[in-house]
């Protein structure tokens, strides 16, 4: 019954969503209402979250792990925030000071170190060690020149050839894997669904 | 005829239907025994076992980590991807590391995870602390699953799921330490980034066949296959859209058709 219970709860659930949005049979919209329980029961999971937050990073502290202070500091602002934004609402003043001024500029610098990492992979992608390579390196350039106003200096036709590229080979190709994976997406869902798929189920039931 | 449809909807649920039907006729053969269509392998999965196998030999931990999903399609991947995964660690006793964004996806791998191990027959070499909500957002989560990786020194990275900036920096982060990896996304946007950065990469739709693949089970693999059966119809239809378009004219005839 331990596997067999989600299969049904899934199947019942998903049922109730897929026949009322496909077929003239109710007119109460029973995925909204399901979308609202969904918000309510996320919104409690949430706790689910900070208890493991505050298990790994508690058993860091208590075990002395290499940078445990990393941890202290972690859950000292986790609760810190939590105890602001329970006191000040989320509207409060300090609290939406801290987001803005802290968080905010951390996150744009982690985002920042993206420049390097691009350029670390786009050396090794732009290597040439097979005729595969060779077609990236050549298409990439072409686009980086388009782009930049270097490539309409060295040769009018740059930009064109650039230009080309994105709009034909490039979006045929995204298109061609969005189609697919969207199909895919559909066929895993009812596969799901049909109960065929469990590996949400963990162990043998994968 | 479809009254009882709701609008727009007729055609794709003939699709559903057809789809449904192929399932159920590649799952009695499969479950006879006939034979049925194989699908074509995937380089990016049959490296699996040889990452896990190598993180094994090199004594040191597994990393997973699905990006930026939620109950979706993706979700439900990553989750059948990574009870292929967690099951190969538990048979070779390797450490398992699963980061996400996601404290729901976070409870429910704990759950396949701390199965696996069971079922393996080492509920001790679970640890629940290895499997870790990191944090909603998206960079915080990028920087702190950066620094797991390079602190772990984890000798083979995973990632299966939806990602969108952070794609780059968790795939460098693994190239940088050695980590042999395999990626896979359906966000266009990043798959370059992986294939540039990664020692295998998924593309589109094969991250939702990795489950029915990796399980090397008959009856799953044939819901693959009358997956790609739906597919070579909807590459019919495109061609024949694009015949009629091109030759005769006729932008609105199948459009109509398929808005039934």
């Amino acid at each position: 019954m331990r596997k067999e219970l989600p299969l049904i709860i899934t199947f019942i659930t998903a049922l109730v969503c897929f026949v009322p949005t496909v077929f003239k049979v109710t007119e109460t919209d029973v995925r909204a209402i399901i979308d609202k329980w969904f918000v309510v029961m996320e919104s409690v999971m949430i706790l689910m979250g900070v208890v493991n937050l505050t298990r790994v990073h508690g058993s860091n502290v208590r075990r002395r792990r290499v940078g445990w202070i990393a941890s202290v500091v972690c859950l000292v602002t986790l609760y810190a925030y939590l105890l602001l934004g329970i006191y000040e609402t989320a509207q409060g003043e300090t609290f939406s000071w801290i987001y803005d001024n802290v968080l905010q500029p951390i996150s744009t610098t982690i985002s920042s170190l993206l420049v390097f990492y691009i350029a670390s992979a786009a050396y090794r992608s732009f290597r040439v060690r097979s005729r595969e390579a060779a077609v990236l390196l050549v298409a990439g350039v072409i686009v980086m020149l388009t782009t930049a106003p270097l490539g309409a200096m060295i040769w009018s036709g740059i930009p064109q050839i650039g230009k080309w590229i994105m709009d034909i080979p490039n979006t045929a190709a995204r298109r061609a894997i969005g189609l697919g994976a969207s199909l895919g997406g559909y066929a895993a869902m009812i596969r799901v669904l049909l109960g065929l798929e469990r590996g949400h189920l963990g162990g043998s039931g994968a | 005829m479809y009254s009882i449809w709701k609008e727009s909807y007729f055609t794709s649920s003939v699709f559903i239907f057809i789809y449904i039907a192929l399932n159920y006729y590649y799952l009695r053969r499969a479950r006879a025994g006939l034979p049925i269509p194989t699908i074509r392998k995937i380089a990016g999965l049959e490296a699996v076992d040889e990452a896990v196998g190598r993180a094994t030999e090199m004594g040191r931990p597994v990393h997973f980590t699905p990006g930026s999903i939620g109950f979706d399609a993706e979700g439900f991947a990553s989750m059948a991807f990574l009870g292929h995964l967690a099951k190969l660690c538990a048979r070779y006793d390797t450490r398992i590391i699963a980061t996400t964004r996601s404290y729901l996806i976070q409870a429910v791998y704990d759950e396949i995870v701390r199965q696996s191990f069971l079922e393996a027959g080492r509920p001790d070499s679970f640890n629940p602390d290895d499997i870790r909500y990191i944090s909603g957002q998206q960079y915080s989560a990028a920087a702190a699953t950066l620094g797991i990786m390079a602190r772990e020194q984890v000798a083979a990275n995973f990632m299966i799921g939806y990602f969108y900036a952070e794609s780059l920096i968790y795939a460098e982060a693994g190239y940088q330490i050695g980590a042999i990896q395999v990626a896979g996304t359906t966000n266009t946007t990043q798959t370059p980034f992986f294939i540039a950065a990664c020692d295998y990469c998924l593309i589109g739709e094969e991250i939702y066949a990795a489950g029915a693949y990796l399980s090397k089970d008959p009856v799953l693999e044939g819901t693959v296959v009358s997956q790609d059966i739906v597919k070579q119809a909807l590459l019919v239809l495109i061609f024949v859209g694009t015949v009629m378009a091109s030759f005769f004219g006729q932008t609105e005839t199948l459009v109509k058709l398929l808005r039934l």
